[in-house]
């Protein structure tokens, strides 16, 4: 066997190996995620009918902003967003107060809950309140 | 609430983001059938086409590390060809064969890894896409879909 072809598999051999290993990382990252709101479905604290009704109302107030969001325009929307300031931060305090996860899961939920994107941070808003309110 | 894989934005980014940068190689295939009368991708287009695809998908994925595997794999195929083609016995049919197995290995990999990665990003973490016209698409048919319902 020459040595390019040795070089040629031993080099094509470890590129496939390092790609298979991309793909399990990337595999990981999505199970941690899920893992995330499997344990915030199963641990959270939302026991209280008023919190309950509470967090419908909030959930509720986050849609409205979400469809004024996508009917505006971009100096309209930074006006919807300071007005509202108050609404996403009492929103992210209660979602991190009630959600009741290791501290490494937590620190991947706010980061979620204050990604740069404004619809972004809303949906997924939206999408822990409705766990936790499926679980209550 | 289920994270679903039926999601028109996953699918839509994974189409810009994974299927577009495959154009090339496509049309390349299509040229060579139409020409050739066989889909022929020659070893050149392949591992450039997979060395950029790779770059690519490293660069727009959020992780560091996946990243430098990317990275690490596209530098890979490049000196590995240019290994084959300026040795003396080097573009012998063996190790073009093994180079074009590899080079497909990683594509068809890499594909599946960005589709993960679009459902990672679009489907859990909730991100808007980055493309303006996709994601006012997105928001338009959803409001059609609405008014239709109600």
């Amino acid at each position: 066997m020459s040595s390019t072809t040795s070089i040629t598999i031993i080099l094509s051999f470890i590129g496939v190996v390092a790609m298979i290993l991309a793909a399990i990382l990337t595999v990981l990252d999505v199970r941690k995620l899920q893992n995330l709101e499997q344990e915030i479905k199963n641990n959270c604290n939302v026991n209280d009918a008023e919190d309950y009704q509470d967090f419908q109302q909030l959930g509720r107030q986050l849609t409205k902003l979400k469809n004024q969001l996508l009917k505006s325009d971009n100096r309209e929307k930074i006006r919807l967003m300071y007005e509202n300031e108050g609404l996403i931060h009492e929103v992210q305090e209660k979602i991190e107060f009630y959600v009741n996860v290791k501290p490494a899961m937590k620190k991947k939920l706010t980061e979620l809950l204050r990604q740069e994107s404004d619809l972004g941070k809303i949906d997924y808003m939206n999408k822990i309140i409705k766990l936790l309110l499926i679980k209550s | 609430m289920k994270n679903k894989i039926f999601n028109s934005r996953l699918w839509i980014s994974y189409v810009i983001h994974s299927l577009i940068p495959l154009l090339p190689l496509l049309v390349k295939g299509i040229i060579g059938s139409i020409i050739d009368g066989g889909i022929n991708i020659d070893v050149p287009t392949l591992s450039i086409s997979v060395a950029m695809y790779t770059i690519g998908t490293g660069i727009s994925s959020e992780n560091f590390l996946l990243f430098i595997v990317y990275f690490f794999v596209a530098c890979l195929l490049l000196p590995v060809y240019g290994a084959i083609e300026s040795s003396s016995s080097g573009a012998s049919n063996t190790n073009t064969l093994i180079f074009t197995i590899a080079c497909w290995l990683i594509l068809v990999v890499a594909m599946i890894t960005s589709f993960f990665e679009s459902y990672k990003s679009y489907v859990i973490e909730c991100r808007p896409l980055e493309v303006k016209f996709a994601q006012n698409l997105i928001d338009l048919t959803s409001n059609l879909s609405k008014t239709n319902n109600s």
